[in-house]
């Protein structure tokens, strides 16, 4: 190997890319454009303005952030929710009115202060939500009309009691601690808001609730489709928003104690950009309360700074202005392209160097047509046969990609029923002692089917590995299975970063992204037993007793694990270097094994897995539909011993009714072939076997 | 600047680094007419069709082959030791282009008469031939390294030695008239100083005036590999093809590490690169939309090989076309030639002559 290669091949040990498309998969990913803009301010104005770090600056600024950043929170929800409240300066100036006479004329109780503050509040935010919600009004227009009639009723409203607010103080001596006091030397207002964002987060992040409205925001119509109760859920972001004003607004009565007939004017953009600035999306669905905050962080420290600086207020509220406009054009650019950043950056191809290739020129590897002529089973009814399997009756066990499991009665096969719906598409499927199926289901996980076809979920979900960045819980791509003779079922999962269909990208990764797993159903319990496995595809149990055997599709090598005995928990190479892509292996008659090997390696192929820079920019560039794939057209299947030599080969060379072969199965005296995009399955009569032989049989002994 | 924008460009896929393919459409619709014709004969390697009063000759490797009209039979006429990479027929006499060893004279006044051989000037890998009038020949050489056979290898090193050549027969004096072609691979006459010449790997048909030696593109942005123009009877001519283009071949084309490992490690017939015939053996790529799906190719499924023939009006402007598509078997038409109505198509790929009747009359 050349030093160069060597580079290439370190580079990629030690550089895992793969993790810079997860990371960007991540819903906080979305953050960094907001944190980032964060830290510019921070720079920018730390450095200019006088006494920007000093704690009293702080003090003043956190107590800022608590009233503000309650509104953007509120804000925040409406918007997630797929809506906007404009309305929310003018439910500040009523919030704020009340409060203060409620404290300094009536000379109420906290308690019965925030009650009413609150009140008003969710009277606000129910006309918003009823005319929004319920009657499905423009959300703009809307709040627009209303900013316009709670603004009137303020003024109708406060020159009356203005005078009586100024010449009182509230009898509180809660109310003021919680304007002025500190506690472990911040202001109350802003542990409260610490208080009320951490209990939002996880409302919105693992709340049902938070679901709801991210479901609502994100797609309207799928919600409704999906039993959500559209309606109710943006009337209740609207009241939820417009409590959180009046928490705002209470917060900010205690402080400063007075209030001025320009309250809460100019709230609403101050509000509405630091929630696009925090990335919270004005087309709804995106959106947390680390976003809002950073948002309202912003913001404030703009304002606060170019006060500072004494830049007079109308060039104040023009930069907010124009920042928002700049917050807008990112956010409509960033939802519209991130999908395609994502794609791009989400496929990392590794290096891969494969092993000399087994000859195919002699030896038992030659090429034949003895495949060409075989028989033929439920033509252009079958769709998506990935494996096959039969009982003791001779029923034979299929799956379709409709997400059925066919039964096909002997002795022709030519009839069928649909034995059990399960959805999704079904793959590997196995038989334990009791004659209970259990199929691997792309997509879906391990399910088990009585023989009465009663269809229930065996395990979705495995352990997570500690050095996932994204959750690699749930099963994406379960693929073969085989049965322990304790009962154990062992299985493959492909690969855990792509969906099924898209099984071409994790080709052309060709990074371990599979693993084998292990489900006891005595217990119940799901434990992946081998992380790190190249599209690990078919699973049979050696006839050892200690192991089992697997492929690995595109490393071409069959390996054995030992989940017994002395070398148990390890993993042994069996065969290296195959000329094709393993699939499937299973049982054979006399003692060995089938392996279907679904397609060929193609040198042009082989030369791309050692230059990984060349199928990253590839797959960037070049349409899928001109990808550079495994050769899928011409397989073969061929038949192995315990000690991993080949003993014969059956081809179709040019793949003419058998391309891609994915599992195969022997069942008294005959091979059965199938593919998983073939419209057929086909059966090859097999003279010198044993005619009596069930596959069965060789699990669980014959019956008595 | 300019330097920078091919940066920029490399990076982002477009200018040079736009590996977009024109797609068939228009005059260049797919159909199946070429899998849907007649196979009149089956000849291994068939290629360099013409048309004489005894009979249509055409060339199988090293040998040269003449059916009698009417007849499906093949009679060798003449055997050499390269093989025949181009051939054009006028006056009574052939010119046969031999792969290394130039330009022969058959029969006529200047029977025997060599160019490009060992020692003389003129081209050595001839790839098409056109009598100008009776003591002239124009000739193409693909490139003066790659033989006309090697036109994959010439494909994927980038090829620029091409060149157009005006033989003497009276004299024996070979004249350049043009050079640094990314692959000439055709030539036709109009009947003034103007004739045509196919550029290969730069996807287009250019006119050259043979006073001057100045050439002009004319028709630009093809879909695929032009390889010879045959003259049509309405003064119109026909265009064949070795191939269409792939997005996957043009990626590779830019991707020099991959592309010169290719070269040096891949065997040739298992390279990722434009082929007269695909699907012989396992060992090729395959790229995406090939796999069969229920047992079926797509017939628009992308494809390294492709038969097309398009047939242009005297102004070189597209009319019709023929097609095998990724499903069928007909590909790599590199030669056509036009007898009363019916159209004979050599498909070297699939190794069929074929005959389309009544074609040439409409149009």
């Amino acid at each position: 190997m050349s030093l160069s290669q060597s580079i290439v091949r370190w580079r990629y040990r030690l550089l895992p890319d793969h993790v810079m498309g997860e990371i960007l998969n991540k819903k906080w990913a979305d953050s960094a454009i907001p944190f980032f803009a964060l830290v510019l301010i921070v720079a920018i104005f730390g450095s200019i303005v006088p006494r920007f770090f000093e704690f009293s600056t702080m003090s003043i600024l956190s107590a800022q952030v608590a009233e503000l950043g309650l509104v953007v929170l509120g804000l925040s929800i409406v918007m997630i929710s797929g809506g906007i409240d404009l309305s929310v300066g003018s439910t500040f100036a009523l919030t704020v009115t009340t409060a203060l006479y409620m404290m300094n004329v009536q000379g109420a109780s906290l308690g019965t202060g925030l009650v009413a503050t609150l009140g008003v509040g969710v009277a606000c935010g129910a006309i918003n939500g009823f005319l929004v919600g319920i009657l499905r009004m423009r959300a703009f227009l809307t709040t627009l009309v209303t900013l316009i009639i709670y603004r009137s009723i303020f003024d109708i409203v406060f020159p009356k009691i203005s005078t009586d607010i100024v010449m009182n103080y509230p009898e509180s001596p809660v109310f003021e601690f919680l304007g002025i006091g500190l506690i472990w030397g911040l202001p109350v207002s802003f542990l409260l808001m610490a208080l009320v964002s951490i209990a939002l987060h996880i409302v919105l992040s693992r709340g049902r609730y938070g679901w709801r409205l991210m479901a609502v925001g994100g797609a309207r119509r799928s919600a409704h489709n999906a039993g959500i109760n559209v309606r109710w859920t943006v009337f209740s972001a609207y009241v939820a928003c417009s409590a959180f004003v009046a928490l705002a607004a209470f917060l900010f009565s205690a402080r400063i104690g007075s209030a001025a007939s320009d309250i809460g004017a100019g709230l609403e953009l101050q509000a509405l950009t630091a929630t696009v600035l925090g990335g919270i999306s004005l087309g709804g669905g995106r959106g947390s309360v680390s976003k809002a905050l950073m948002g309202t962080l912003f913001v404030l420290m703009l304002s606060n700074s170019l006060l500072a600086l004494g830049i007079p207020g109308p060039v104040n509220s023009l930069l907010l202005g124009l920042i928002l406009v700049v917050a807008v054009f990112l956010d409509v650019r960033w939802v519209k392209n991130r999908h395609k950043l994502l794609r791009a950056v989400y496929i990392s191809p590794t290096y891969n160097k494969m092993p000399p290739a087994i000859s195919t020129d002699d030896g038992p590897m030659e090429p034949n047509d003895r495949l060409r002529e075989v028989g033929v089973i439920g033509l252009g009814t079958m769709d998506g046969a990935e494996d096959v399997i039969f009982d003791r009756d001779d029923n034979l066990y299929t799956g379709s990609r409709h997400g059925d499991i066919l039964r096909w009665f002997p002795p022709d096969y030519t009839r069928h029923e649909v034995f059990a719906h399960i959805g999704g598409a079904p793959m590997g499927m196995v038989f334990d002692a009791a004659g209970n199926m259990s199929v691997c289901v792309g997509g879906m996980g391990l399910y088990q089917i009585t023989p009465e076809g009663k269809v229930s979920l065996q395990t979705g979900e495995t352990n997570r590995s500690w050095t996932s960045v994204a959750d690699d819980s749930v099963m994406k791509l379960a693929d073969d299975c085989d049965i322990l003779p304790d009962g154990r079922i062992i299985f493959s999962e492909a690969t855990v970063r792509f969906e099924m269909h898209d099984w071409y990208a994790d080709a052309l990764e060709s990074r371990g992204n599979g693993r084998l797993i292990c489900f006891d159903p005595k217990t119940g319990t799901t434990k992946t037993l081998k992380n790190n496995l190249i599209f690990p595809n078919g699973v049979c149990t050696s006839y050892d007793g200690e192991s089992v055997l697997f492929a690995e599709s595109w490393a071409c090598r069959i390996s054995r694990y030992y989940y017994a005995g002395p070398k148990a928990g390890t993993v042994e190479r069996v065969i290296e270097g195959l000329p094709g892509y393993p699939d499937n292996i299973n049982r054979a008659s006399d003692g060995t094994y089938w392996l279907a090997l679904m397609g060929s390696r193609t040198p042009a192929l082989d030369l791309s897995l050692e230059m990984p820079a060349f199928r990253r920019r590839m797959a960037r560039r070049v349409s899928e539909d001109a990808w550079l794939m495994p050769n899928l057209n011409t397989g073969c299947v061929l038949k192995f011993n315990e000690k991993g030599e080949i003993l014969e080969s059956l081809w179709d060379l040019g793949g003419q009714k058998h391309p891609m072969i994915t599992s195969m199965r022997e069942h008294k005296g005959t091979l059965y072939l199938c593919g998983i995009f073939n419209n057929r399955m086909g059966t090859l009569k097999l003279p010198d076997a044993d005619q009596t032989w069930c596959g069965l049989d060789s699990y669980w002994r014959k019956p008595e | 600047m300019t330097a920078i924008r091919r940066f920029i460009d490399r990076r982002l896929g477009r200018g040079e680094a736009a590996i977009t393919v024109p797609i068939l459409d228009g005059p260049l619709m797919p159909n199946a007419a070429l899998d849907n014709a007649e196979v009149f004969a089956e000849i291994n390697n068939v290629d360099n069709l013409v048309a004489a009063e005894k009979g249509l000759f055409c060339s199988s490797g090293n040998t040269l082959l003449r059916l009698r009209w009417g007849e499906a039979t093949a009679e060798e006429e003449a055997r050499f030791d390269a093989p025949i990479s181009a051939m054009a027929g006028g006056k009574g006499m052939l010119a046969l282009g031999i792969e290394g060893q130039g330009v022969v004279i058959r029969g006529g006044p200047h029977d025997g008469r060599c160019f490009g051989g060992a020692g003389e000037t003129g081209p050595v890998y001839p790839t098409s031939l056109a009598f100008l009038d009776s003591n002239t020949v124009l000739a193409t050489e693909g490139s003066d390294r790659n033989s006309a056979a090697n036109w994959r290898r010439d494909l994927m090193e980038k090829g620029r030695r091409g060149s157009l050549w005006r033989l003497d027969l009276e004299t024996g004096n070979a004249t350049r008239i043009l050079g640094d072609l990314a692959w000439a691979s055709g030539i036709a006459l109009t009947g003034s100083q103007r004739i045509w010449v196919a550029e290969s790997w730069r996807h287009r048909v250019i006119t050259v005036d043979l006073a001057t030696g100045t050439s002009t593109p004319v028709l630009e942005h093809l879909p695929a590999y032009p390889a010879r123009i045959a003259p049509a009877v309405n003064a119109g001519f026909w265009l064949s093809f070795y191939s269409v283009r792939n997005q996957l071949v043009e990626f590779i084309l830019r991707e020099d590490d991959y592309r010169q490992r290719m070269l040096a490690e891949v065997p040739e017939p298992y390279w990722m690169a434009p082929a007269l015939a695909s699907g012989l053996s396992f060992r090729e790529p395959m790229q995406g939309s090939q796999l069969k799906q229920m047992g079926v190719m797509k017939p628009y499924a992308v494809t390294r090989s492709y038969g097309l023939v398009v047939q242009c009006d005297p102004q070189m402007r597209p009319l019709r076309s023929f097609h095998s598509r990724a499903d069928g078997v007909m590909h790599g038409c590199v030669s056509v030639c036009e007898r009363g109505d019916e159209l004979y198509v050599a498909s070297k790929g699939a190794g069929r002559l074929l005959r389309l009747a009544d074609v040439a009359r409409e149009g």
